[in-house]
């Protein structure tokens, strides 16, 4: 009974983390490496904001998102779209380089100090049978349904998604059938670098900022490879699966076997069914 | 309508793939270029319609002018605003989008509404039971069929075609040309078509162009085409009235070429 | 006219006119004179080098060495045969832990180590090499990151339990002949294995295996259309380069001598990555030039730093600039040149090749 909750919050986050993996991909078929840096970084900085506006962090959070959505722009002006054509290993290569990057700044400025994010509304909720739930994590659960929802509904119904998709699949062919190109997977990259930020955010808020937030981004990885890198709706079922083991594991076998445990699961899933359990079936190949 | 005049492509920025090719299209016209593997002809389509940064390819001399804009260097999207559509000669289609998510992909505020959706599958009625499956499971001439909806939707006034009946069943080639006609008369298109198959191309052209080695060899109405020798011991294999293998065919091509 | 003029135009043209397929194959760096001339200067920099070089430079020249290798056995596998393979270091760190082993339990010459040492890499190549029957790209690439974390679990709790705290250490190896004791013998015998890796692998690549491998790069399924065997090319192509780097692992472990799991992070499997990357994928001189750059880069940095005069205070934080540093410089030559290092090499060759010409002029046909 502990552990319901604490699994249902784990599985929020990791699946907002998964979801920042999945859209990435799905704009421009490129796993981000530098999401654990960026979502660190933003969390920084939603500290520092509050520290230097003084009161509540609710509009540094609003900064951060929007500034989150204009970095993703950036990026892919000034690192992705140079590299349009290029081997996607080497787009990948400079998403690592990215993190690296960003990465330094972080230690150079911050130092690796760890600090928590409070969210403005603070308050304990008590309910019978002796469950106690908090704002963050009513915040947190909310949060992940609207996101996820807003997202899966975008991507699966609107004009502007499928022409993500088409973009991300065959960029050529999607300029020739009068799609802008550079104008698509902009913003493609701009949300996802949002969501990347409201991620760490929520992990901030939930878990605290620290460096410890690269192991747990990896596991977002393993989360939407479980789920299928181009599968949104994936995600939620994978991050379920993966905190239940998770918790399961820390609670009844040996907590340190619980930090492999997602990568396990994600190993298994990789042999049994490379591409998730509800990716696109990638056998869709001609000579 | 459309004037290229002594176009040169390099790609990789060493090889030159085309040079100095120059032709007009006018409006309302057919107008078919034959020519062997790696003439050229590929090419000069894509140079019409646009190179992105990943195809390493560069418009290095002349100028081509659409109703007297001139539209080099322009992005295939660009390009596509203009009117002029091409329909590839691979990747022709997305494939794990299904049928009709692949037409649906314009974007608001240009011609394509519900309406135009429909109409399109009275053109393609063999693409109606297939509007949920994923493209990437279509057979070769459903993807053709496929492919050239989504360029008529782009409401195109000119509409460039690489390799039509690439792959196909004579029948398909057929059906598909019956296609091409009547969109071409309902719509009002001017058709550059791209074609190996030589006899396809010059049943139905105005106009054809023959090219060779990245050039224009031989230009001229298809009777004319059609009466020469060399067209036709190369592209349709016959000598005198007799047919010829295609062997003997080469042969006599490659001492050509360097003999005269 | 005269014989000896046409014998003088033979032995100009002689060289650049190949008549057969086995000419055109072979794989020569004396053929023609420009060749011969410049071969001969690069051997004669390359034995004076270590005689009129600081030490410090004849150390940074040999840790080049040693990366080349690894790196060209990197390049081997994820640019020739296509196949993405994360477990680079945790290969190393087995090539090095087993010569590490093997100095320690008896005083073999450096073969012994060597061979060991191959012959380790390969039977993980092979457990690397498996899932390729089944797995492809990125999610092939997961799997090697496993066995990357299992080698390094295992070596760790190796250096952990055996009672190794900062590492296993050993004594400067022998040759059977010479004890390699000092820099200068290690420069001409890392030289040496240096030009038999790249001899080894150009090799490969114009025999069968090598074309397998591009083939199935290119396009496997049409690969295993035209009869090639592409689960066990790709097995081949694991082995051999897995084995080629543990012998790098283990020339590095006997090189500085000393042997310790820390060395052997994903880090170090990230700055391969960015050596062939950064010097150009498929290619033996891309290889060279990017474990040129790499390996050279934070001794620049360092360099530059100590030169500019930068107060102690911030030396402290000199390990986040560094890798911040690194982290610009790949982007900085990704963006410039996504093909790497050796794509420029080709355009300067190619500008002077075609030379008054700007590009490869069209086929003249007559009609």
């Amino acid at each position: 009974m502990q552990i319901i909750l604490p699994t249902i919050i784990l599985s929020c986050v990791y699946a907002l983390l998964g979801a920042g993996f999945i859209i990435t991909y799905k704009s421009s078929r490129i796993i981000n490496f530098a999401f654990a840096e960026i979502a660190l970084f933003f969390c920084y900085i939603v500290v520092f904001l509050t520290f230097f506006l003084g009161g509540k962090t609710t509009i540094p959070i609003m900064i951060v998102l929007a500034l989150g959505f204009f970095f993703g722009l950036m990026i892919y002006r000034f690192l992705i779209r140079p590299m349009i054509g290029e081997s996607v290993l080497s787009t990948i290569i400079l998403t690592v380089a990215l993190g690296i990057i960003i990465n330094a700044v972080s230690a150079l400025i911050w130092k690796g100090e760890v600090q928590t994010i409070k969210f403005a509304w603070r308050n304990l909720y008590n309910f019978p049978g002796g469950i106690n739930i908090s704002s963050t994590e009513i915040i947190t659960i909310i949060a992940t349904i609207v996101l996820f929802a807003a997202l899966g509904c975008f991507y699966r119904f609107s004009k502007i998604g499928r022409q993500m998709r088409a973009a991300a699949e065959n960029i050529l062919l999607s300029s020739q059938r009068r799609i802008n190109i550079y104008l698509i997977t902009g913003v493609a990259w701009g949300i996802s670098v949002f969501i990347i930020g409201g991620a760490g955010i929520l992990f901030g808020a939930n878990y605290g900022v620290s460096i410890y937030m690269a192991n747990v981004a990896l596991k977002g990885l393993s989360v939407a490879l479980v789920g299928g890198l181009d599968s949104l709706r994936g995600a939620v079922p994978a991050a379920v699966i993966i905190a239940l083991s998770e918790k399961l594991t820390a609670y009844y076998i040996n907590p340190r076997l619980s930090e492999a445990i997602p990568f396990i699961i994600m190993l298994i899933v990789l042999i049994v069914r490379p591409w998730g359990l509800f990716g696109t079936e990638e056998e869709i190949e001609r000579v | 309508m459309l004037e290229v005049s002594k176009i040169e492509v390099v790609y990789h920025r060493v090889s030159t793939a085309i040079q100095g090719v120059s032709f007009e299209v006018e409006k309302g016209m057919i107008f078919a270029i034959i020519g062997s593997n790696g003439a050229g002809k590929t090419t000069i389509l894509r140079a019409i319609s646009g190179f992105l940064g990943l195809d390493n390819a560069m418009i290095t001399d002349g100028v081509i002018r659409f109703n007297g804009e001139k539209i080099n260097g322009l992005l295939p999207h660009q390009v596509s605003r203009k009117r002029i559509v091409l329909v590839p000669e691979r990747n022709k289609v997305f494939e794990t989008l299904s049928t009709h998510e692949n037409l649906d992909i314009l974007g608001a505020g240009e011609k394509a509404d519900k309406g135009s959706l429909d109409r399109i599958y009275d053109y393609f009625p063999a693409l109606v039971p297939r509007r949920k499956a994923l493209a990437g499971y279509l057979s070769g001439g459903e993807r053709q069929m496929l492919s050239m909806a989504q360029a008529l939707l782009c409401s195109p006034k000119l509409l460039l075609i690489d390799e039509l009946s690439q792959g196909l069943a004579p029948m398909i080639i057929n059906h598909l040309i019956e296609i091409l006609l009547k969109m071409k008369k309902d719509f009002e298109l001017t058709v550059i078509i791209v074609e190996q198959n030589a006899k396809v191309a010059l049943e139905i052209a105005d106009y054809a162009v023959v090219m060779e080695n990245g050039r224009i060899v031989f230009d001229g109405i298809p009777e004319k085409l059609l009466q020469h020798g060399d067209v036709k011991e190369f592209y349709l294999g016959k000598k005198g009235d007799e047919e010829k293998s295609y062997h003997d065919v080469k042969q006599y091509r490659r001492s050509r070429r360097w003999w005269g | 006219m005269s014989v000896s003029n046409d014998r003088r135009r033979k032995k100009i043209i002689g060289p650049y006119l190949k008549r057969s397929y086995a000419e055109d194959m072979v794989i020569s760096a004396f053929d023609t004179p420009f060749r011969k001339k410049w071969m001969i200067v690069g051997i004669i920099c390359f034995c004076i080098f270590p005689m009129v070089s600081p030490p410090f430079f004849l150390h940074l020249a040999n840790l080049i060495a040693i990366a080349c290798i690894s790196a060209m056995a990197l390049n081997l596998v994820v640019g020739t045969v296509g196949l993405l393979s994360l477990g680079h270091a945790g290969f190393m760190c087995a090539g090095a832990f087993t010569a590490g082993i093997i100095s320690l339990h008896s005083d073999m010459p450096i073969w012994i180590g060597m061979i060991a040492a191959g012959l380790v890499g390969a039977f993980l190549g092979l457990i690397a090499g498996l899932p390729s029957f089944r797995l492809k790209g990125f999610y092939l690439g997961i799997s090697t990151l496993a066995i990357h974390f299992i080698i390094y679990y295992i070596a760790s709790e190796y250096q952990f339990h055996a009672g190794f705290g900062y590492g296993i250490e050993i004594e400067h190896p022998s040759t059977g002949i010479v004890a390699l004791s000092n820099g200068k013998r290690w420069y001409f015998f890392l030289g040496f294995f240096v030009w038999l890796t790249g001899l080894f692998i150009a090799n490969l690549l114009r025999t069968r295996p090598g074309r397998a491998w591009i083939a199935i790069r290119d396009r496997d399924i049409a690969a295993r259309v035209m009869g090639i065997p592409v689960g066990r090319y790709k097995v081949l192509g694991f082995v051999v380069s897995t084995s080629i780097t543990s012998i790098a692992g283990a020339l590095y472990a006997y090189y500085t001598n000393l042997v310790t799991i820390e060395q052997y992070s994903f880090w170090l499997t990230i700055s391969y990555f960015a050596m062939i990357i950064v010097g150009g994928m498929g290619s033996i001189l891309g290889s060279i030039l990017g474990a040129f750059l790499i390996t050279i880069t934070p001794y620049l940095l360092m360099y530059l730093f100590g030169h500019l005069g930068i107060p102690p205070s911030i030396m402290d934080y000199f390990y986040a600039i560094e890798s911040g540093t690194f982290g610009l410089i790949i982007i900085f030559f990704l963006l410039i040149e996504p093909l790497g290092l050796v794509e420029i090499w080709r355009r300067v060759s190619t500008f002077f090749k075609l030379w008054p010409f700007r590009y490869k002029p069209l086929m003249i046909t007559k009609r």
